[in-house]
């Protein structure tokens, strides 16, 4: 039989759904038998530092102090520590153990792991119980483990913040934040700047093993009740050792049963609880009360005699540290007894009054949240100590200036920090206050440049001890221009068939592979008015000389779906006829020609088009267009379209090749081309040539070579024109010159860069 | 089987009793002695022994469509983790990256040596593919069902996601397969040129 896995999370999903967004805690109910103390042989040595950031001086003083943040909460079980030999440990073997490995089983942990705890459960009945979990952490040298509290240092690992975090785990708590729960909390899958247990990793210790508000007589209780000279039910608590949890608000009712008799209670105080009060009342009787901490039970911090009512006492203190504390009250002169008196601890809880904000959790630089250029984001600072990071990308070319600022309402002490490019540590901008004189406390950074890369933004409380409610995070950036104009677009429309010949298209690409889409469009341009379109057109693709490709109707196409997305995002009228040829391809750069013919080999009309059909960003170009139909006489002007997208400028070699064709065995090319190029947003002349040689000829000789175009006959009466032009559509006319016989004409255009 | 079905009908989340620093994109590929995409044959527990302790282990075996970092290589490939169950002895580790038999995946794989988890980052270097979208692209998602829609996203908390129908339709911003192929590619040849 095997044992079965049953994960119960009914209480969780409860919580989740029943209680306030605050309670997110996620506990597992295959949890620690209830009396049981989990006992750690706690095996990590010497805190090779001598003393650690926080004060103590060795990794089982920290050990202790993060399993006292639970142990103050919890009432079923009890974590202890035992200080144990480097190198006992063991997994699998009943024994908790916490130990520094680069191993478990043999196995590494990992460079990006900074500790594990391994969780055992044996039997065959639910709840499987747990009956061992051992908590390792990482001892690879680049790891700077160490004790602190407070924010959470890059350059330091706090020991403490992780074992509690882990110490969670061994008690059956998992993430909040990996259940789509938002809740401040040390149990959160990140280390932040939380370095105690919040109110809601102690309601899931709590939904567990119950609360622990001082009721069961301390650990290690001597059995109490009765009174006379067993004293009050707390006892025994003679010593810090035995010392009765108190929690905030809680009153406690407790006798100086026996002359001499002591009285010890201990509590855990949050980081940033503020007005710390502890009292004592009664009727009659005389205390005298010494407060000890933070986290020790032997360095007096205050005492009071008489600053209660009465003979009794009072310790107040406004901005108290966080930590364990212990309390020891006596009567004044430990010359009498005091029947009853009462003892009461309160503090006010870190402010927790705001939500955290849609952007949490973004409290480092790897979690940093995108902001666009002009977007403002609603954020707060939910709780002191909270920081947000934003990131943003300025695209190729850097931006020319720019603005960072935060807003909002007074009382409100944002401190912004800009990092970048490319790095959340490279510090470029900085500023406190936007005006300090006019009270404008909030923060803004501005620019004349910034390179192309990736930015990020640190915002925080100006001294991390305040909560800002709400504010707004805009960041603005004027890009620079970039020229990344590119030939996207050809068209031709001519007759395809019989006198005319087949119409041929040509494209070229290069720098990478490329998505075009190609379309011979036939019943389409029928409905748009074109007279005598040929009906079923049909496309073949040839490749060094080789077919490569056929289309017929385009909708046999196994990727016809996309073939209709891809056309309406590239602008191209929707074909209206299931007979038009199109075809879309990832093709690598190559030379390629296309032809456009009927199915039936009947005559007339068709439109062919290549489209780029990738973004600007792609490496991919088209880099050469052509066509080739028959032009002048009867077949009229040979007309192309083309399109420049993109920004900047482009120069394009254009060419009305003739005569030169001749050479390459095409019978009855035009004697005399001419070639005018439009504007086709304004409709003007933008451009025009008759002879190639007539001006211009050596640069025109030398871009040919250069682009990969064939030399032009000297002395020939081919066309040819080197032309600049911004982004837009033009169109390029071929015609027989003077009047001149039909003939067969090449328009070709070449990118030139 | 059981617990996969445990997990959709119920959205039972991973424990995650694992402290890790995740890693960004380019940590996560120069990290990665070996990036395969490959689709999950089989999923078996197995009790194994340490040092003459009891262990539980689990064994994934792949089926390597496509090497795109590391020694070519297509068929078999066997990885393991820590942790599971069997024969009434479960062992937990958290944060352990799931394998589900007949998924399709990207997995960047730690090189040579024995790891508590395969992946580098764990669920961080785990990333399925998913070919459900109405446009036939091949797309990523993340280890927890997310779609992957930068790279940026890489070190980002995997927030564990209920697994239904809706949250794995395909998105849009979903980043292509190839497109991830590609930045892998690039960050490898300039991880060397770094070099």
């Amino acid at each position: 039989m095997t044992g079965r896995i049953i994960r119960n999370l009914t209480g969780v999903l409860i919580t989740t759904l029943a209680g306030s967004q605050l309670t997110a805690f996620v506990a597992d109910d295959n949890k620690w038998a209830t009396g049981t103390t989990i006992t750690y042989q706690v095996r990590l040595g010497g805190s090779g530092s001598g003393t650690l950031l926080d004060g103590t001086t060795s990794w089982t003083t920290v050990a202790q102090n993060s399993m006292a943040e639970w142990n103050v909460h919890i009432q079923d079980v009890q974590f202890a520590a035992v200080e144990a030999a480097v190198g006992g440990e063991g997994e699998s073997n009943r024994v908790n153990d916490l130990f520094f490995s680069s191993t478990i089983y043999g196995d590494a942990f990992g460079s990006q792991t900074l500790a594990v705890t391994l969780n055992i459960f044996e039997g065959f009945s639910q709840p499987l119980p747990r009956v061992e979990a051992d908590i390792v952490f990482n001892n690879k040298s680049d790891l700077n483990w160490n004790s602190y509290r407070g924010a959470r240092r890059n350059d330091v690992d706090d020991l403490q913040r992780v074992l509690i975090h882990e110490l969670g785990h061994a008690l059956g708590l998992d993430h909040p934040d990996e259940n789509s729960q938002t809740v401040s909390a040390i149990m959160n899958a990140f280390a932040s700047d939380i370095d105690s247990p919040t109110t809601d990793d102690v309601q899931g210790g709590q939904s567990l093993y119950g609360v622990r508000d001082g009721s069961d007589g301390g650990s290690g209780g001597g059995g109490g009740g009765g009174g006379g000279d067993t004293g009050d039910s707390f006892e025994s608590d003679n010593t810090a050792a035995s010392a009765t949890a108190i929690a905030n608000g809680v009153t406690q009712t407790h006798s100086i049963h026996t002359v001499g008799d002591v009285d010890w209670l201990s509590f855990s105080l949050p980081s940033r609880a503020t007005n710390l009060r502890i009292e004592t009342s009664g009727s009659s009787g005389d205390t005298d009360i010494y407060l000890f901490g933070p986290n020790t039970s032997t360095t007096q911090l205050a005492r009071d005699d008489d600053g209660g009512a009465d003979r009794f006492s009072l310790i107040t203190i406004s901005s108290p540290s966080g930590g364990s504390y212990f309390l020891r009250v006596e009567e004044f002169s430990n010359n009498a007894t005091i029947a009853s008196y009462n003892v009461s601890v309160s503090w006010t809880e870190p402010f927790t009054g705001v939500s955290a904000d849609s952007f949490e959790s973004d409290n480092s630089s790897s979690s940093a949240r995108t902001i666009s250029n002009g977007e403002t984001q609603n954020r707060n600072i939910h709780v002191a100590g909270d920081i947000d990071w934003a990131t943003f990308t300025v695209g190729e070319g850097g931006a020319s200036s720019f603005v960072i600022e935060t807003a909002g309402e007074n009382p409100g002490d944002t401190e912004l920090t800009l990092f970048g490019p490319n790095s959340s540590t490279a510090q470029i901008a900085y500023n406190d206050d936007i005006d300090t004189a006019g009270r404008n406390w909030f923060s803004r950074v501005s620019g004349s440049s910034l390179a192309e890369g990736t930015y990020f933004i640190k915002v925080n409380d100006l001294n991390n001890n305040s909560v800002i409610s709400a504010y707004t995070l805009k960041a603005t950036w004027t890009r620079n221009t970039v020229a990344n104009a590119k030939l996207s677009n050809l068209s031709v429309r001519a007759r395809t068939g019989g006198q005319f010949g087949t119409l041929i298209l040509g494209f070229a690409t290069s720098g990478g592979s490329k998505e075009v889409l190609i379309r011979a469009m036939g019943p389409t341009i029928g409905d748009f008015g074109v007279p005598d379109p040929i009906p079923d057109p049909r496309l073949d693709m040839i490749r060094n000389g080789a077919a490569i490709d056929e289309v017929d109707d385009w909708v046999d196409e196994s990727n016809s779906a996309l073939i209709s997305t891809r056309g309406a995002q590239l602008g191209a009228f929707a074909p209206t006829s299931l007979l038009e040829a199109i075809l879309l391809r990832s093709v690598t750069p190559n030379p390629y020609t296309v032809l456009a013919t009927d199915v039936q080999n009947n005559t007339g009309q068709v439109l062919i088009e290549a489209y780029d059909a990738d973004d600007l960003s792609a490496a991919g170009r088209l880099t050469n267009l052509s066509t080739r139909s028959e032009v002048g006489g009867a077949a009229g002007i040979l007309t192309a379209g083309f399109v420049i997208a993109g920004t900047g400028d482009l120069t394009l070699l254009i060419r009305g090749v003739g005569p030169t064709l001749a050479g390459f065995g095409v019978a009855g090319a035009v004697a005399d081309p001419t070639l005018v190029v439009i504007s086709s947003t304004s409709g003007e002349r933008v451009g025009n040539n008759d002879d190639w040689g007539s001006d211009n000829t050596s640069a025109k000789r030398t871009t040919a070579t250069a682009v990969g175009g064939f030399p032009l006959d000297e002395g020939s009466r081919d066309a040819a024109l080197l032309i600049t032009l911004p982004p837009g559509p033009y169109t390029v006319e071929m015609n027989s010159g003077s009047g001149g016989a039909q003939g067969n004409g090449l328009i070709e255009i070449y990118e030139v860069r | 089987m059981w617990l996969l079905f445990a997990c959709l009908v119920t959205g039972l989340v991973t424990a995650s009793a694992t402290s890790i620093r995740p890693p960004n994109f380019e940590q996560l590929v120069d990290g990665s002695g070996r990036i395969v995409r490959a689709t999950v044959s089989s999923v078996r527990p197995y009790e194994d022994s340490y040092e003459g302790k009891r262990v539980v282990r689990t064994e994934i075996v792949l089926n390597v469509l496509e090497t795109i970092r590391g020694e070519v290589m297509t068929g078999e490939l066997k990885i393991r983790h820590l942790g599971g169950s069997v024969n009434g002895l479960r062992m937990e580790v958290g944060a352990m990256p799931k394998f589900e038999v007949g998924k399709e995946m990207v997995l960047f794989l730690h090189g040579e040596g024995r790891f508590i988890c395969p992946t580098v980052g764990w669920g961080h270097g785990q990333y399925r593919v998913d070919r459900s979208g109405a446009d036939g692209v091949a797309r990523i998602r993340r280890s927890n069902g997310s779609m992957l829609a930068n790279l940026k996203q890489v070190a980002e908390p995997i927030h564990e996601e209920r697994i239904t129908q809706q949250s794995l339709s395909p998105v849009v911003a979903g980043m292509p397969l190839q497109n991830f192929k590609l930045s892998v590619l690039d960050r490898v040849e300039n991880g060397k040129n770094q070099r």
